[in-house]
């Protein structure tokens, strides 16, 4: 039986060659993500990444998984989750259930040597697996389903645009370091959430060319009051106060011309069923609709099991963004 | 003092008064508005279900200590007819929750009673809707799954008429003319509960607790184009009109309309205060009763599964499962 040396360390810039080999040797699509791509997700994430690999007696990479950290706010305090970005293994090799050993060995490894009480560990670790990670995770590795995701998606020829007087929309190409005052009023109230920073914030969403995300900024007396993220048809992060309704009508709208202008019939969000703006984007005219998504976790400290975090965190589709 | 001895083992003719004994100290335990369990209602259960019976026992000294149960229904799974179960009435009688050693008693039965009833070939799938705490026990000793974190359309009734349509009108049995319209239905799922006379007259007509409104619109030739089914109830929340079978083809929604509006006016006259229905999110009847003014909400509700055919999985369920609150036995 084949055995398995693994190892789970902070990402270096040495583990980019073998991730991105290794990924594209275990993907069905191989080559269908460039370089560059692991290169910003992982060696340029502002809070940096964590990677567990398995290798066979040979020394070769047969599985691994890696995690950007992500800082957190979670009932006030900062700490850090880990967000699984790529759970990858060579399903060419061996037979039966033998051929996933090794991930599951890296699994293993990684949470032993990651998941843990904060500061010095990660409370949370939380991905949108595929079908078969999500089988292998559940059955293996502990993880669960917090939620089986719906997205809001909104028919653009039945919305009633409403224009809110005092409230400047300004397109722009970063996020000002003031982002982090209206993400902190934002968060009042809220007892997780990823910390929404402007390195964080143009970390995520600082892609080019047909990648390229379009930031809008809400103003009121030169005040920011929130923003919204969109990208092909989707508003990917969202932050404006429920009850102020003029700035999430005024990003509603250029998020709608946003949409309209790439010749898009429709436009979609994710936020949690159990947060105000589910219902706050429904009257506004979306319909929930399913997904083939399920937002899964495996929870290392109290209180994050299922139903808090189900409750309790907010998030986005930008915070799974792959 | 000597430990408790138990036997484990399936039902037998006999069990029936020390079950429904146990669900009532079970369950009615601090309680105030629990409502004793009958025998009638029992026996509508368990003894007269179409479909069969599923139960397990542990006796310990002529009391009966646990029970794992299920109600099994015939569905219909990728065009052949095959049996899915829902688990209810999961209980341990208080005098022997403690002391028990992990996993406990209930695990304990539970476990022949899947050997019985589990595996390839036997019941696909064993589900329910439990809270979070039960959730978790059963994750841990008996292999659940999420399949969907229930959501549940509702809306308030508003003002409007009282009277149903004169389209519509209030069924008092199922025909076998009913199997056509679930056959038109099921074209579009995976699989699903088989909606025929045998199972809906089980399930609405011969209940011996709730009194539940039918509502039927016919084509010209007299033949079933929809059907929708509905009571009042205090669940979820106080004074809701709960839609408990929708059974109506997608390209008919004119047929859905009359159905809906008899839905609202029934829902007015009951006094009630919303109405609620749950649907797949994949069905189109989610998206139109979006559009007729419903709301989809969050709820603490988890359809969970143990599935026991390897060719399916809760994605698999989650895409193709059509479902309604008549697969849950509590309303």
């Amino acid at each position: 039986m084949t055995s398995f040396t693994v190892e789970a360390r902070a990402l270096g810039a040495q583990d980019m060659v073998p991730l991105t080999r290794g990924i594209a040797r275990a993907a069905s699509a191989p080559g269908s993500r460039r370089p560059e791509e692991f290169h910003r997700r992982y060696a340029a994430a502002p809070h940096g990444a964590c990677i567990a690999f398995a290798r066979d007696g040979e020394g070769e990479l047969r599985a691994g998984i890696a995690a950007t950290r992500q800082k957190v706010l979670f009932e006030g305090r900062e700490v850090h989750w880990l967000e699984v970005g790529d759970l990858f293994n060579d399903f060419g090799r061996g037979r039966g259930l033998c051929r996933a050993r090794a991930v599951l060995a890296a699994g293993q490894a990684f949470a032993e040597a990651f998941g843990g009480f904060a500061p010095e560990k990660h409370p949370v670790v939380y991905g949108l697996p595929g079908r078969r990670a999500h089988r292998l995770g559940l059955r293996h590795l502990e993880w669960e389903v917090l939620r089986s995701e719906n997205e809001l998606r909104l028919d653009l020829a039945r919305l009633e645009a409403r224009s809110a007087a005092g409230v400047d929309v300004e397109e722009v190409e970063r996020f000002p370091v003031e982002v982090e005052g209206c993400f902190r009023r934002f968060a009042e109230g809220r007892a997780a959430l990823l910390v929404r920073d402007a390195a964080y914030l143009n970390w995520r969403y600082g892609g080019e060319g047909e990648q390229k995300f379009r930031v809008a900024l809400a103003r009121v007396d030169g005040e920011l009051r929130g923003y919204a993220v969109y990208r092909a048809g989707w508003i990917l992060d969202w932050i404006a106060r429920p009850e102020e309704e003029g700035v999430a009508g005024e990003l509603l709208s250029w998020s709608v011309a946003r949409a309209r202008h790439e010749g898009r019939a429709t436009l979609s969000l994710v936020v949690p069923d159990t947060a105000p703006e589910w219902l706050a984007f429904q009257r506004r005219g979306f319909r929930a609709h399913g997904t083939r998504e399920f937002l899964c976790f495996r929870s290392f400290q109290r209180p994050a099991i299922m139903s808090w975090l189900f409750k309790n965190w907010f998030y986005t589709r930008g915070d799974t963004l792959r | 003092m000597a430990a408790p001895k138990y036997e484990i083992r399936p039902f037998r003719p006999g069990d029936e008064d020390g079950i429904i004994a146990t669900f009532n100290a079970a369950f009615g335990e601090n309680n105030p508005s629990f409502v004793p369990r009958t025998r009638a209602e029992w026996d509508w259960a368990f003894a007269r279900n179409p479909a069969g019976q599923r139960i397990w026992v542990a006796e310990c000294e002529g009391v009966i200590a646990a029970q794992c149960a299920a109600l099994p229904y015939r569905v219909l799974i990728d065009g052949k007819q095959a049996s899915f179960t829902q688990g209810v009435d999961s209980m341990v009688h208080p005098d022997h929750r403690k002391g028990l050693r992990r996993p406990g008693l209930y695990v304990e039965t539970a476990r022949p009673f899947f050997e019985q009833f589990g595996g390839y070939g036997a019941d696909i799938l064993h589900y329910g809707w439990p809270v979070e705490p039960a959730w978790r026990i059963g994750r841990t000793f008996l292999g659940y799954e999420i399949v969907r974190t229930q959501t549940i359309h509702f809306r308030e009734p508003l003002d409007g008429p009282r009277e149903i349509p004169r389209e519509v009108e209030r069924l008092r049995t199922f025909g076998d003319e009913v199997s056509a319209l679930y056959r038109r239905c099921h074209r579009e799922w995976g699989t699903s509960i088989i909606r025929d006379a045998a199972y809906l007259d089980w399930r609405f007509i011969q209940h011996p607790r709730f009194r539940y409104h039918l509502f039927g619109v016919r084509g010209s030739g007299g033949e079933l184009r929809g059907y929708a089914i509905t009571r009042r109830a205090d669940w979820p929340v106080p004074n809701t009109a709960l839609v408990m079978d929708w059974l109506v083809p997608t390209d008919e929604p004119e047929i859905g309309e009359l159905l809906r509006e008899a839905l609202l006016a029934q829902a007015r006259a009951d006094g009630a205060a919303v109405v609620l229905a749950v649907f797949p999110d994949w069905s189109p009847w989610s998206l139109r009763f979006q559009d007729w003014g419903w709301r989809v909400h969050t709820s603490d509700y988890l359809l969970i599964g143990i599935i026991q055919d390897p060719r399916y999985d809760t994605w698999w369920l989650r895409e193709h499962w059509w479902y309604q609150l008549a697969e849950l036995d509590v309303v």
